[in-house]
């Protein structure tokens, strides 16, 4: 449940880095570099967090094997969140 | 095939996914089911919806040792039971040569009354490696070559597609269906590259003696079968033709695990029952490891000596068991297996929507120019998304609708069910042929009738309704299946009716067109 | 269409084909130097074998000219056979 969590943070934050979400999330504005860049390696972070955790629950073997099944369901959650979030421009 | 190292991995990829993408389907389809093939089981056997006794002696598989020893099988499996399947299951080979499944309880050993049907272990779990195609082994070459296609398609996907990263979470299901299509192959496809990667991989790795055994020929020449023996210590001697008793069951495991401590057998194989060089092949339940085979041992089935034990240790022979037990997921847990089934519909999905894809790219150039290619391709796709859904389920209905013992013109109550999803499988292909355009709409109805006539039809023939088996734990795998059910019953009606608006088929009808 | 049935053949059985020699003479080849155990020596060629003939069929449809794709894959096939049959003596 947690490692979900920080894996939807994690790749949230990645999505909401692009210009072209980002857009899409906040309607007015540009995103700096600096914000994109502290975006990205929280995000990036965020997403590396659940493997030690995994690791340190699940043993060596099945840990990875677990977190690597959640990263790729967690991004087609985000991809899907983005795609009816409410009130959001769509993408261009 | 084209000017470019792109143009060619673009024709390669069209090419090859619309020509093998249903049978792709098909082996994703009954692959993400078998996660939970023996779920399926218990659902499809009511009378193997036991409770594990608390405190198992193997002796209790002694009646169907017995029983195989009666019918003159030259060997007999055992299959210990275990949570996912809380019966001793036993394989062996009647006196016409037939191989035959028979079922005891885990607490008394009594034989259970056979239950006619395949089942998923025995159907859906074969369909997806062989599509039973019995001929020559022609179904393993079939699913080897649609394995290894998918991982050039994997490659060739990921060649073609020209902003991976800017289009890493884009999914517009607003747009054009054409466009929407394509984005959701993608964000299937790329986000779950790894999967689609490793299972295709895996599946062909576990059988790499059959795909690839040259090397095998080429290292040992005429004695290719020494290669088991040495990679993983199979022992084998011949009947002496003399008859004596099996030791106790409980004996021989304890042999066993003394060789390997800690960990239960998942099957004791009895070869030559019945003789003094009777011996038992034990392999230690890969529960709690992602490898599939751990420790082999063989023991003396008069005497209770170790004949042969093996702990795999050669890296190239454990790299291959880890890769297989990757794909087998033989292992307790239930986190995973979800994982993967959820994986498994995402790999569906990704293949539906690449057929799509082709369908809708071409619909309106070909109609113009009087083409029959979209209209055939899209018939074929129909029938082998919805139409393998609606098989599967006109199967699990035959199933509850069927009562016990019946046969039909001399045919077993298990072949009925195996033609009804053959035929209910023809028939929507005909559907699609017929209707085309609407095909999609009547099919997904077709889908939410049938899965919820399943759940109606479990509860009434075997009294476990929803509430009741929710509330029972041994009774959780049946629960899932109905849940499952009515999930995407659900799903159905509401693509049904989100493609009968006709305004915009989004995404939500192209996933839950795959949702079972 | 002759071509493409042609260039398909050429990649899925001459692929094969020639992905099997080489494997067989890999196997062989690793028996013969570097002393690697029979069993090991061909778990490991089958499993390559997978990845080289993925490798093999992207080539065969990306290489422009049919000729090429034909004459390298007998020429391995050829090679490949001489070595496993000159190793017969040292590796089996």
């Amino acid at each position: 449940m947690i490692t979900m969590a920080l894996l939807l943070a994690g790749w949230g934050l990645l999505a909401a880095s692009q210009p072209r979400q980002f857009n899409r999330l906040v309607h007015h504005g540009r995103l700096s570099s600096r914000a994109r860049t502290a975006m990205r390696s929280l995000g990036a972070i965020l997403l590396l967090a659940p493997l030690m955790i995994l690791m340190r629950a699940e043993g060596p073997s099945f840990g990875p094997l677990v977190w690597a099944c959640l990263l790729s369901i967690s991004a087609m959650a985000v991809a899907l969140m983005l795609a009816w979030l409410p009130g959001a421009k769509s993408a261009t | 095939m084209g000017p470019t190292f792109r143009a060619s991995m673009n024709w390669l990829h069209t090419w090859s996914g619309v020509v093998l993408g249903s049978l792709l389907f098909a082996i994703f389809w009954m692959g993400t089911l078998s996660v939970f093939d023996k779920e399926i089981d218990r659902w499809m056997m009511p009378a193997s919806r036991l409770a594990l006794p608390p405190d198992f002696s193997y002796e209790t598989m002694r009646p169907a040792y017995l029983a195989a020893l009666a019918a003159k099988s030259p060997s007999v499996l055992l299959l210990v039971p275990n949570q996912r399947n809380p019966v001793i299951t036993a394989l062996w080979r009647g006196p016409d040569g037939s191989f035959a499944q028979h079922l005891f309880d885990p607490g008394t050993g009594a034989e259970l009354p056979d239950q006619g049907t395949l089942g998923g272990s025995r159907f859906i779990y074969p369909f997806h490696y062989s599509l039973n195609l019995k001929v020559l082994g022609l179904g393993y070459w079939v699913v080897g070559l649609c394995g290894m296609m998918m991982m050039v398609l994997c490659v060739s996907g990921v060649v073609i597609h020209r902003k991976i990263f800017v289009d890493f979470f884009t999914f517009r299901p607003e747009r054009k269906i054409r466009r929407a299509t394509l984005d959701l192959h993608n964000v299937a496809g790329v986000l779950g590259l790894p999967f689609h990667v490793v299972i295709s991989v895996s599946g062909l790795v576990i059988l790499f003696s059959l795909y690839f055994p040259s090397s095998i020929w080429a290292v040992y020449r005429q004695d290719a079968r020494l290669f088991g023996r040495e990679a993983y210590g199979s022992y084998v001697r011949p009947p002496a033709k003399r008859a004596a008793d099996l030791i106790s069951l409980d004996a021989i495991v304890a042999k066993a695990k003394s060789v390997w401590g800690q960990g239960e057998p998942n099957y004791l194989y009895v070869f030559n029952p019945g003789d003094s060089a009777s011996y038992v092949q034990l392999n230690r339940a890969s529960a709690d490891v992602v490898s599939n085979i751990s420790y082999v041992a063989y023991v003396d089935g008069t005497t209770g000596e170790l004949l042969s034990a093996s702990r795999p240790e050669k890296p190239a022979a454990l790299t291959q068991r880890f890769i297989a037990g990757l794909h087998f997921i033989q292992f307790e847990h239930w986190t995973l297996r979800w994982l993967y089934f959820v994986l498994g519909l995402a790999g569906c999905v990704l293949i539906a929507t690449g057929l799509l894809f082709w369908v809708e790219s071409r619909r309106d150039r070909h109609r113009r120019l009087g083409r029959s290619g979209a209209r055939v391709v899209e018939a074929v796709t129909v029938a082998s998304v919805t139409g393998i859904l609606i098989a599967t389920l006109a199967f699990m209905v035959t199933n509850r609708a069927l009562p016990a013992g019946a046969s039909v013109l001399g045919v077993e109550r298990g072949a009925i069910e195996v033609s009804v999803f053959h035929l209910a499988w023809l028939l929507t292909l005909l559907h699609a042929w017929a209707s085309t355009g609407r095909a999609w709409i009547g099919q997904c109805w077709m889908i939410s009738g049938l899965a919820s006539l399943a759940v109606l039809l479990n509860a009434v023939t075997t009294g476990d309704h929803l509430i009741k088996t929710i509330a029972t734990p041994q009774l959780w795998s049946v629960a899932g299946v109905d849940a499952t059910l009515l999930i995407a019953a659900f799903i159905a009606i509401r693509v049904a009716l989100r493609l009968a608006r006709g305004a915009r088929p989004d995404a939500a009808s192209l996933q839950g067109a795959d949702q079972r | 269409m002759t071509k493409t049935l042609a260039r398909t053949a050429l990649a899925i059985l001459g692929g094969y084909l020639g992905t099997s020699a080489f494997i067989a003479a890999l196997a062989m080849i690793a028996v013969a130097t570097v002393g690697m155990e029979r069993s090991e020596a061909a778990t490991l060629g089958s499993m390559l074998g997978f990845l080289i003939y993925l490798g093999v069929i992207i080539w065969s449809f990306a290489e422009p000219a049919l000729v090429r794709v034909a004459l390298w894959l007998g020429g391995v096939t050829a090679l490949s056979l001489a070595v496993v049959f000159l190793l017969r003596p040292v590796a089996s």
